[in-house]
């Protein structure tokens, strides 16, 4: 036994100094190595993202950039690099961090490296959303807001002429799409009339409440307007009519699974679907709109920047790489690849004439809002995902009920630290 | 009871005990099983139940391998789990040895110290350890995923438990024939030790191979995955298709199989006759 | 002869050089970084305040007493002390018979059940997960199957009663191979001839059981009872994947370990969730000290 170990302790040695040998694939000593932090939700994703590098290599000769792409969870990652001094160059940045890294300084103010005229061609409430302190730190790479996709067929032969515009056509579209569905007409897999995966941020919205205000750096999320917009959605699509269900229940094939596998008639999900409902049903009509408007019309988007870590060593280098990532032929790739919506104004009629199913995304733009909701953003989204689970799971009552808890919850967290006006 | 009534007996006892060790068999098996089916069948049906023979192909596994650094991560979950398994049997039959049968000053605290390794949550750790690499700059080396492991408290533990049950007849015999102690435990009392060392090896390479949470933080690059790290950056990409997810998964755990069979085959079979040999 | 005097001191020697490699390695991979988190939970830091070893406010005991108010802390606490006081039995209980079922006279094809029941621990907690979200959810298979026999639909996994024991579940099932493999060590390294002798004696199966297995068996028994409570008290992989690191629904899936990561991570308070982790790690020592007293050892 013992010659075997050793044996096998020579041979793994000899491995380990082949496997080093072979050496990693960024060539070229003389080369200034440029490092991007990011995650990839899909393959698509790390294929458009390499075309865009391959783009920026290709006007900056001597330069070689490479994709840290986090295999697991993202904050774990560039805090523990933070923390060790060791962060890339650039790294993805989402709304809710952007106060929490920016009021730290961990990350550069791009808009001392970028002309006036790039900032210019971004839409203004995505770039509120990497704005802190009167400096952005981030340009976004695109952005996805909710929208709701759904299957004609099932509309036709559940005699719904056009796809709901405000809330009680909605309902009136799901009490028809659940008699439908009794009576056989929508297929034996049809569960329920709606499928979703997030929460209720777009009817808060649509009811004239908000999550939170940036002027007086409150939470309101428990405001009277905000908890009429939960209750359309819990109360209401939930619990009474019961015409919604929650995607996640369905097993990770998700919201759009669902609507491919003929589950249900509405999904509401973003852009980012489109890849996933090309790759499952390549040749399938599916309907896409607007989300119903409630009082006003109202949506949450979801988008991530590119931010320049504090320790790079060539901040202006990453500046341009940045500029180039998110830039005009880089966005176009995007578009092209149907995973986001370009971040650039001047793209929009090009976007809307070359993708028309698309257009419901760029309806969306104006009206929604980002998940910036202050310095403690994540608790605020969980405690809101806690309050509804918790909701879900024991459908009496109010409500509000469940929203006031997490807003005591929050505040309580908050007492010492104070990053919120109370 | 006449003999054939007790024949009868045992064949009955003989049948239940079979019944129910399938049974569980079927159990620790089924998910198993289902995945890989799943994993044979095209997207579309990858989420209903149904076995379509005609569709089913090794596809998602070639495009898997096609698309994936797949042999240089293998390459490297080999690498790094040898290189931990042997380094950390070697360090944790020493120390446990030590525990067991040595004398020395503050063996008692040692071995509380060693228990109360274990009790630690590595979650708190993983951050100053991060730092610690950093600093000796071993981010993204193969020294990096194996050094922090080469020592293991539950290895030790669980070495100087089995050194403990090995009759201290056998070292006293070889004292007085003037044998030095490493001798005596290199030669006599490590071999005796294989069940263990075997167990050791299978756990330690397996749990290794599963380990997720550091080498995602250490290999940053993707040429220095390991394989499980690689493939959950699979999973992350591909949550929807079921199909693929499933080959990833099989494609993770079936090495880590034949590890099994291999290594239960060769030290765990028959062990008993070399418990004793006076 | 043995020479006294010198043998002490060289015996004390040999025995620090033979635990100097795990000892040296261990100083400076494992104590350093531990006091590194034992200062932090002492401070008020996030990991984004710079390096873990210097940045931070001091605050003293503070996080500790926050800690004890908390209450999704103590629900944690209780998930956790429910979750061990259940899987840990059951692992052992199940996987010492099944250790007993593989070592058996009357069972062929040993190798081949050993290698059946240890395929659920070589798989990985991600494919597990992977594997039980997909038979568990509202239209999968289990729904299925109790459908047929009028059993209504169960949301399982994000039913706040049932999904905390459907983990259990799930965990023992997959860590019985685990302790199986230690088991058939342990049980392979008891000496044939004791059999024997008690067989003359004339004890029954029960018997040769009760006073020969059991005894032999001690030093193992106790190791994988230490071990299965550490891990279980330590319960992290399967609740982070099923819950999304939330806990939920509802905190019912919340752990310690779970809401040590997430207060450090997510919300960023580092020095919080050390103050947790040590608190987790003073009950285990305190539970584990208990159970040394029951198992008296020779290690003299």
């Amino acid at each position: 036994m013992q010659r075997m170990l050793i044996i096998g302790a020579v041979l793994t040695l000899l491995l380990i100094a082949v496997l080093s040998g072979l050496g990693s694939d960024i060539s070229g000593n003389k080369d200034i190595k440029l490092y991007i932090g990011c995650w990839s939700a899909s393959p698509v994703e790390t294929d458009l993202m390499h075309r865009q590098i391959a783009l920026f290599e290709s006007r900056h000769p001597g330069v070689k950039v490479k994709l840290e792409t986090v295999s697991g969870v993202y904050d774990t990652y560039i805090q523990s690099n933070i923390a060790a001094g060791t962060e890339p160059d650039v790294f993805f940045l989402e709304p809710q961090e952007t106060f929490v890294y920016a009021s730290r300084g961990l990350v550069l103010p791009i808009d001392k490296y970028v002309s006036k005229e790039v900032i210019a061609d971004f839409y203004p409430n995505l770039l509120a959303a990497f704005t802190y302190d009167g400096h952005i730190y981030g340009l976004p790479k695109g952005f996805n807001p909710l929208i709701m996709y759904y299957n004609k067929e099932m509309f036709r032969a559940a005699g719904i002429k056009q796809f709901p515009k405000t809330w009680n056509e909605l309902l009136t579209a799901c009490a028809a799409l659940q008699q439908a569905g009794a009576a056989g007409k929508l297929g034996d897999s049809f569960r329920k009339p709606m499928i979703v995966d997030f929460l209720a941020y777009p009817y808060i919205v649509q009811a004239g409440g908000q999550v939170y205000d940036e002027k007086t750096n409150k939470l309101v999320f428990n405001s009277p307007e905000a908890i009429n917009g939960f209750r359309f959605f819990y109360e209401t699509l939930f619990r009474d009519k019961k015409y919604a269900a929650e995607a996640k229940t369905l097993g990770s094939s998700g919201s759009i699974g669902a609507l491919v596998e003929k589950k249900a008639a509405i999904v509401c999900s973003g852009g980012w679907s489109m890849t996933g409902l090309q790759r499952m049903a390549p040749d399938w009509d599916y309907g896409t709109a607007t989300l119903p408007a409630g009082k006003q019309m109202g949506g949450i988007m979801f988008t991530t920047a590119y931010a320049i870590g504090k320790n790079t060593k060539h901040p202006q280098l990453a500046a341009e790489l940045i500029e180039t990532l998110t830039g005009t032929e880089s966005e176009k790739m995007t578009a092209a690849a149907g995973l986001e919506v370009p971040p650039l104004m001047s793209l929009e009629t090009y976007y809307r004439t070359n993708y028309p199913r698309c257009a419901p995304l760029a309806e969306m733009a104006p009206y929604c809002i980002t998940n910036t909701f202050g310095k403690k953003a994540r608790l605020v989204m969980n405690e809101i995902e806690k309050a509804a689970s918790t909701y879900i799971a024991t459908p009496d009552g109010d409500i509000a009920v469940a929203v006031n808890k997490a807003y005591e919850t929050i505040k309580k967290a908050d007492a010492n630290d104070k990053e919120y006006n109370w | 009871m006449n003999k054939r009534e007790s024949a009868i007996r045992k064949n009955f006892i003989r049948v239940c005990f079979y019944i129910l060790i399938g049974t569980y068999a079927l159990i620790a098996l089924f998910p198993f099983v289902w995945a890989f089916i799943t994993s044979l069948k095209p997207t579309a049906e990858a989420n209903n139940f149904s076995i379509p023979l005609d569709k089913m192909s090794f596809d998602n596994y070639l495009y898997i391998m096609k698309k994936f650094p797949y042999l240089r991560w293998f390459a490297n979950s080999l690498a790094v789990c040898l290189g931990v398994t042997i380094g950390s049997i070697f360090i944790n039959s020493l120390a446990g040895y030590a525990l067991a049968r040595m004398n020395f000053k503050g063996r008692k605290v040692m071995f509380w110290l060693v228990l109360a390794m274990m009790m630690v949550p590595v979650q708190v750790l993983l951050v100053p350890q991060y730092v610690i690499l950093a600093k000796l700059g071993w981010i993204n080396t193969y020294q990096g995923l194996i050094v922090p492991y080469l020592f293991s408290c539950f290895g030790t533990f669980m070495m100087r438990q089995f050194f403990l049950s090995i009759p201290r007849s056998l070292e006293e015999a070889a004292m007085i024939d003037g044998a030095g102690r490493f001798t005596i435990f290199w030669k006599i009392i490590f071999p005796l030790a294989k069940p263990a060392v075997a167990a050791q090896f299978i756990l330690t390479f397996v749990g290794m191979w599963n380990e997720f949470l550091w080498p995602s933080l250490i290999a940053k690059r993707q040429e220095m995955y390991t394989l499980t790290v690689g493939l959950n950056s699979f999973y992350n990409q591909y949550a929807q298709y079921w199909d693929q997810i499933q080959a990833g998964v099989m494609l993770l755990s079936i090495p880590a199989v034949a590890i099994f069979i291999i290594f239960q085959k060769q030290f765990v079979e028959g062990m008993t006759m070399g418990a004793v040999k006076e | 002869m043995v020479r006294l005097g010198n043998a002490r001191s060289d015996e004390n020697i040999k025995g620090w050089l033979f635990f100097l490699p795990f000892a040296a390695l261990a100083s400076v991979f494992f104590f350093i970084p531990l006091i590194g988190a034992l200062l932090l939970s002492f401070r008020e830091y996030s990991l984004l305040d710079g390096s873990p070893f210097s940045a931070g406010r001091w605050i003293g005991i503070q996080n500790y007493v926050t800690a004890f108010g908390d209450p999704t802390f103590l629900r944690a606490l209780w998930n956790t002390c429910l979750y061990t006081g259940i899987t840990v039995p059951a692992k052992l209980i199940i996987s010492l018979a099944l250790a007993l079922i593989c070592n058996a006279k009357i069972v062929k094809a040993k190798g081949f059940f050993r290698t059946v029941y240890y395929i659920p621990t070589i798989t990985s907690s991600v494919a597990i997960s992977i594997i039980f979200l997909y038979l568990f959810k509202a239209d999968g298979l289990i729904n299925m199957v109790l459908a047929k026999f009028g059993v209504a639909e169960i949301a399982w996994f994000y039913d706040p009663k049932v999904a905390l024991p459907i983990i259990m579940l799930m965990a023992t099932w997959a860590a019985v191979g685990f302790y199986m493999v230690i088991f058939l060590a342990g049980l392979q390294s008891i000496d044939p001839t004791l059999y024997e002798a008690a067989m003359i004696d004339g004890a029954s199966e029960w018997q040769q059981f009760l006073n020969v297995t059991l005894p032999c068996l001690k030093p193992t028994i106790f190791f994988n009872l230490v071990v299965a409570m550490i891990g279980s008290f330590n319960i992290f992989d399967f609740a982070y994947i099923i819950s999304g690191g939330l806990g939920g629904p509802a905190d019912s899936t919340m752990t310690i370990v779970l809401y040590l990561y997430q207060t450090g991570f997510s919300y960023l308070k580092m020095g919080y969730a050390s103050s947790i982790a040590f608190i987790l790690f003073a009950i285990i020592l305190a539970l584990t000290f208990v159970q040394k007293q029951f198992f008296k050892e020779d290690a003299e």
